[in-house]
């Protein structure tokens, strides 16, 4: 299915604004004005985005999701952040960060393992430092929290 | 006289010059570092202070002060990724600079703006505080809000080409900063029962989402070594200098941006970013060259650099003439004097003259300290965009993941800042400009609250905000602003 880029965007928003206009029934009335008229302004602006869409730029989703899957190395990358994020309490961020420093830059084609090994240690090493030693931000422990 | 020759020598003497520099290195670390504030800096130092003379506890926290609001921009420049708010405008020109391979001009340019518009808004505070205060005291609510509707216009100015787009950006912004606490009725607005967002969305949070996650994927994604970066970087090269004859035409900039900031800084709770954004675009309205605005031009940086270091100065009129904290940073400024037997107020210039002077000097000094650690650092910071992508991307990453749990020691923050990157990085992709989004999310809880306070005062009979003059004054700038906006790019396009 091929659309022009514009239309699918202004589709999407104006969809996301109706389904957050519907919450603010439930907002006391002088707090739900400002919400309500943000997203209406929102939804008439889709309009305009859908009558001036531009022929020439257009999107095929099976395309872009085709194009997305096969940029692996964006995959990795977004898969891994949210692997770091969900296992930060239980795992530990001083454990998570070297293997996703080291992870995330052998996908990225840095392949020299001592030098590799040094960022990956050296980064958490200073992170550690500034954070915890310095500054005294309480950084999830997890497996180290003894 | 007396008191002002006492004031300079408690300034100068080594221990309260050593705080100074020691405060100054740490403000520039602590802003480059995404999600520590200068707010935090100043608060951190606070315990060092005691015990320490006023004007050497007073040196420590203004070297700190100082330095954060630059040392923001120098992550901003170099990687997209602004450290503190104050720096959320000079990404726009200074970024794009980097791209073209002019990172040491950008970095020189930040440096100059923001020791000239430090020392601007000290002398402002040191010459006519007891003038500008009594402005201070004429802003009340319906001034605020006229403020930020002049402010919102600035959306039409970071639009670039699809004003559709940018407007709809502005609106996002808006509809973000709606999320947690009304103002006025306490009820938790889009927080679907998530304590994490009862108190709204944090400004560092989103600006590390929306700017540096985007530039992290694009990086991935691309399949050069350095997207559009020029890393051949010649010492040498004009490119990577900022020549007399630029600073000399940058003056009118460095006074436009640093008047903007000293004015917006003693205007009680607007802040930094919003000075920074006005002075970026009245700098766009004023140029002869709007349409090069956003590609990476050193007016774009100077204005928005010099405009938050002048807010410094004008922050201090209401804390030290009127004992109001104008700020967060002055908030944490007044408990430290506070702590040291200091009290802020009309009295403050009569009972403790030599001590408020050394205040004043001491920001004075901490500008100059700033300025001359910036220019050394200028060939240091620049060797950053030089790390291999493979390198870059993950220290990227990792600044923003920790800068975003560092706030609030909030694992949610984490995945809000990513989830809010995975948007700015749609947005990036679909050509919508993310300025208006950051823009509206900084105006928008100012402007609401500042509203509901206006409907409150004037018992809805909102109009009669037009009474008042500087709202006049307000809404002829505002209706001004547009129009020569859209004029000036229908006459570039």
């Amino acid at each position: 299915m091929t659309f022009r880029k514009d239309r699918l965007l202004s589709a999407v928003v104006a969809a996301i604004s109706i389904l957050l206009f519907l919450p603010t029934f439930r907002f006391p009335k002088s707090a739900s004005y400002y919400p309500q008229g943000i997203l209406i302004l929102l939804i008439l602006l889709c309009v305009p985005l859908w009558v001036y869409a531009k022929k020439e730029q257009t999107i095929s989703i099976e395309l872009a999701i085709r194009s997305f899957m096969t940029t692996r190395n964006l995959l990795y990358v977004i898969v891994s952040i949210i692997l770091l994020i969900s296992f930060m309490d239980l795992i530990g961020l001083y454990i998570e960060l070297p293997l996703f420093v080291g992870f995330i830059m052998y996908r990225l084609g840095f392949r020299k393992k001592l030098p590799l090994l040094v960022i990956a240690l050296g980064l958490t090493f200073l992170v550690y430092l500034l954070f915890s030693v310095m500054l005294k931000v309480q950084i999830p422990m997890g497996l180290l929290h003894f | 006289m007396n008191a002002f020759l006492q004031g300079l020598q408690l300034t100068t003497t080594f221990p309260a010059l050593f705080a100074i520099f020691i405060g100054s290195i740490g403000g520039i670390l602590i802003g480059a570092l995404p999600g520590l504030s200068s707010t935090l800096g100043v608060a951190l130092l606070v315990p060092f202070t005691f015990g320490l003379e006023p004007a050497t506890a007073m040196g420590l926290l203004a070297g700190m002060y100082c330095s954060s609001i630059y040392g923001g921009s120098i992550t901003a420049i170099l990687i997209n990724t602004p450290g503190t708010g104050a720096a959320a405008a000079t990404v726009l020109d200074g970024y794009p600079m980097t791209k073209n391979g002019q990172a040491g001009k950008a970095l020189y340019t930040a440096i100059i703006s923001s020791f000239i518009g430090g020392m601007i808004g000290t002398f402002a505070l040191l010459f006519i505080a007891p003038l500008l205060s009594r402005v201070a005291l004429k802003f009340g609510p319906p001034e605020t809000f006229m403020l930020s509707v002049f402010g919102l216009t600035i959306i039409a100015s970071v639009s670039s080409k699809n004003l559709i787009k940018g407007i709809m950006a502005g609106l996002f912004g808006l509809l973000l900063s709606t999320v947690g606490f009304d103002s006025v009725t306490a009820f938790p607005r889009y927080a679907f029962g998530n304590i994490h967002l009862y108190e709204g969305i944090a400004l560092v949070v989103a600006l590390v989402g929306f700017f540096s996650i985007p530039e992290a994927l694009t990086l991935v994604k691309s399949k050069q070594k350095k997207v559009d970066i020029d890393i051949n970087l010649n010492k040498n090269s004009d490119d990577n200098r900022l020549t007399g004859k630029e600073i000399l035409h940058l003056i009118p900039t460095f006074v436009r941006g640093s008047v903007i900031g000293t004015l917006i800084g003693i205007i009680p709770g607007v802040g930094t970013p919003v000075a920074c954004f006005l002075a970026y675009n009245e700098e766009k309205r004023f140029s002869k060259h709007p349409h090069l605005f956003g590609t990476g031009i050193i007016e774009g940086v100077a204005a928005p650099e010099s405009a938050n270091n002048a807010v410094e100065g004008g922050s201090f009129v209401p804390l030290l003439t009127l004992g109001i904290p104008g700020s967060s940073q002055t908030a944490v400024y007044l408990g430290a004097l506070l702590i040291l037997g200091i009290k802020p107020g009309p009295e403050l210039f009569s009972t403790q003259a030599p001590i408020a002077y050394s205040i004043i000097l001491g920001l004075f000094i901490a500008n100059i300290m700033m300025l001359f650690l910036g220019l050394g650092g200028v060939r240091f910071f620049v060797k950053i965009i030089k790390m291999p992508n493979a390198v870059m991307i993950p220290v990227i990453l990792t600044f923003s993941i920790i800068g975003a749990y560092a706030i609030n020691a909030s694992i949610f923050d984490v995945g809000l800042m990513f989830f809010l990157g995975l948007i700015g990085y749609a947005m990036r992709l679909n050509s919508i400009p993310i300025a208006p989004t950051v823009l509206a999310l900084i105006l928008g809880p100012i402007g609401e609250d500042a509203f509901q306070q206006t409907v409150s005062i004037t018992h809805g009979q909102v109009w009669m905000i037009f009474s008042r003059p500087i709202c006049i004054v307000l809404l002829v700038v505002t209706v001004l602003s547009v129009f020569f906006s859209l004029r000036k790019n229908r006459i570039v396009e």
